[in-house]
């Protein structure tokens, strides 16, 4: 008992030394309290009304150079075009249930994260953009898919937050004080993922490397696995255009044009397969306001 | 004061913990001339090393029959991570730039048998494992069933040091899968990624000895790393009874790649027959 009243006194004696301290603590503690229950229940995600069996494609606004500044959503929307599957861009800067872009909803489901939306619609819509491929041919795909993803991400990521030091593109459409909050979050991601740890050097071979594995996959080939574009293709061309289009610093700027002349040539073949109206989904530069 | 107190004992316990599972060398380990060390955590109950990547690395060694030895200690490299190497005064991280290095350093001709396109797909494949499955194997371990640790580590490590390794390497495990991606997936999302991960590799490496054909490749020593985890020291794991029940041809593979470069496998785990190889050279 003394020894609560004793705690009592020292708290009550810190608080009316300290009123504007204890009273911000109080406020910023109420406010974000409220936030959490106000943004808790599935409804908050911001799904909107859409036409039945149209998927709503929630993302970032269209872009200085490409349709969007994530590869994740030039990905899932080239997969939208090429599988002709009917869709409407919601670009309110909506995050997915995973704190991420982009995500869609389908007839009221919402999916977040680019891949598993994709396997999604192939369950519900028995889309197969795969067809044609053996079941190992799938597997290297597949192979293929996760190193794109999961690791050249990665060394993009690095280059286009870390080492760039003004982030361009992001600057023209994001201000510089949550570039700068963004760049710190990122720099955990990355060490955390592991590629954080590594140096320039490093990571630009890393990076390198991979595209001389998508180079050679490619061959003389029309698209990765042959004659006709395949799941695969939408996650390269989503991190190629996102290298290609809009990289500014010294080490990946030109890289895929001036090394890998194969890889650019196939970058502009599936922009102009699945992206005839390229320059209406993008600001050019952040100088117009994208059409679509 | 009662508040100090508290946060004394608190802070002492982290830090304890911390400094049972995070050693930084007081003294440099010599290390002959011409021989790797391979820096790792320490063997393990049913595999050679705990973790996949000293288990890749010490195959490397074993395939291009370089001369090394090991260092059981747990020592963290420059980039807080283990396994790394040292060789002639030179420290590598990370398990594949410590192999890229020595493919430089010894003028090894690496995987002459792949043509361009083989040698992509090899990459690919490698990076499926190590950037992909890898991180739903922590999920299932660490957060899934951190029992399963208990279980691993019964033989291995003292109860102090299992209760820290749990939750402080479960800590910073659960902060990496967030920071990647994998942790914002429900437990079924994972699991399927994980699946299907699997499922490729039974899928591409099909009737083959090896993933690439007929000889092994650099990329065999990552695969053989992460599924003998998955086949021989993940108990009681989804992943486990998954390749045991629908994928034989990985059980197969792993036993193949075991019985080629580790005839002593036996003496290498932490068994009934274990002899301890801290520091001794292997030379071929």
């Amino acid at each position: 008992m003394q020894f609560v009243e004793q705690v009592t006194e020292t708290v009550t004696t810190w608080v009316s030394n300290h009123p504007y301290v204890t009273t911000g603590v109080v406020a910023m503690t109420a406010a974000h309290i409220l936030h959490r229950v106000a943004i808790r229940g599935k409804d908050n995600l911001g799904i909107i009304e859409a036409p039945p069996n149209t998927v709503v494609l929630y993302q970032l606004p269209r872009a200085p150079y490409t349709p969007s500044l994530t590869p994740f959503a030039v990905k899932l929307e080239t997969y939208l075009r090429l599988a002709n599957i009917p869709y409407q861009n919601d670009m309110n800067m909506k995050k997915s249930s995973k704190g991420k872009y982009p995500w869609i909803s389908y007839n009221g489901e919402a999916v977040a994260d680019s891949q598993l939306a994709m396997e999604f619609l192939n369950a519900k819509l028995r889309v197969d953009l795969n067809r044609g491929l053996t079941e190992a041919q799938r597997a290297q795909a597949h192979a293929f898919r996760v190193m794109v993803d999961e690791h050249m991400y990665w060394c993009v990521v690095y280059f286009r937050w870390i080492y760039e030091k003004y982030a361009h593109c992001l600057s023209l459409v994001i201000p510089r004080y949550i570039v700068y909050i963004m760049k710190r979050k990122l720099n955990k991601q990355l060490y955390a993922q592991g590629m954080g740890r590594h140096s320039t050097e490093e990571i630009t071979q890393m990076l390198v490397q991979d595209l001389q594995a998508l180079s050679a996959q490619l061959g003389d080939k029309k698209f990765l696995m042959g004659d006709n574009p395949t799941e695969v293709d939408c996650s390269a061309f989503g991190m190629l255009s996102v290298l290609v289009f809009s990289s500014h610093d010294d080490i990946t700027g030109t890289m895929v044009k001036d090394q890998f002349p194969s890889l650019y040539q196939y970058t502009m073949r599936m922009k102009e397969a699945a992206w005839p109206d390229w320059d209406e989904c993008n600001t050019k530069g952040a100088t117009v306001k994208a059409t679509k | 004061m009662f508040s100090l107190i508290v946060g004394f004992f608190l802070v002492a316990t982290l830090v304890l913990s911390a400094a049972l599972l995070y050693k930084k060398s007081k003294k440099r380990l010599s290390v002959p001339d011409g021989v790797v060390c391979l820096y790792q955590v320490g063997r393990g109950p049913w595999a050679p090393s705990l973790s996949p990547f000293p288990l890749k690395m010490e195959t490397f060694l074993r395939m291009h029959k370089i001369p090394y030895m090991n260092d059981h200690s747990g020592v963290m490299s420059s980039k807080g991570k283990t396994p790394w190497l040292e060789y002639n005064g030179q420290q590598v991280a990370d398990s594949q730039l410590g192999m890229d290095f020595l493919v430089r350093e010894l003028g090894l001709e690496l995987d002459l048998h792949l043509s361009p396109e083989e040698a992509a797909v090899a990459r690919a494949f490698r990076e499926l494992a190590e950037e992909n499955l890898y991180w739903t194997m922590c999920y299932e371990s660490f957060v899934k069933n951190p029992h399963s640790l208990d279980i691993l580590l019964k033989d291995v490590f003292p109860p102090l040091k299992i209760f820290a390794f749990k939750n402080i390497i479960g800590f910073f495990v659960k902060r990496q899968l967030w920071g990647q991606g994998m942790g914002r997936h429900s437990d079924n999302e994972i699991w399927t990624i994980g699946r299907n991960d699997l499922t490729a590799i039974s899928n591409y490496l099909g009737e083959k000895e090896f993933i690439m054909g007929n000889n092994p490749s650099q990329v065999d020593c990552s695969l053989f790393g992460m599924l003998s985890m998955v086949v021989w020291q993940m108990r009681g794991s989804r992943h486990e009874q998954f390749v045991h029940d629908h994928l034989p041809n990985l059980v197969k593979y792993c036993e193949r790649v075991r019985d080629r470069f580790w005839p002593d496998w036996e003496k290498r785990c932490k068994g009934p027959e274990f002899v301890d190889d801290n520091h001794k050279i292997y030379s071929h």
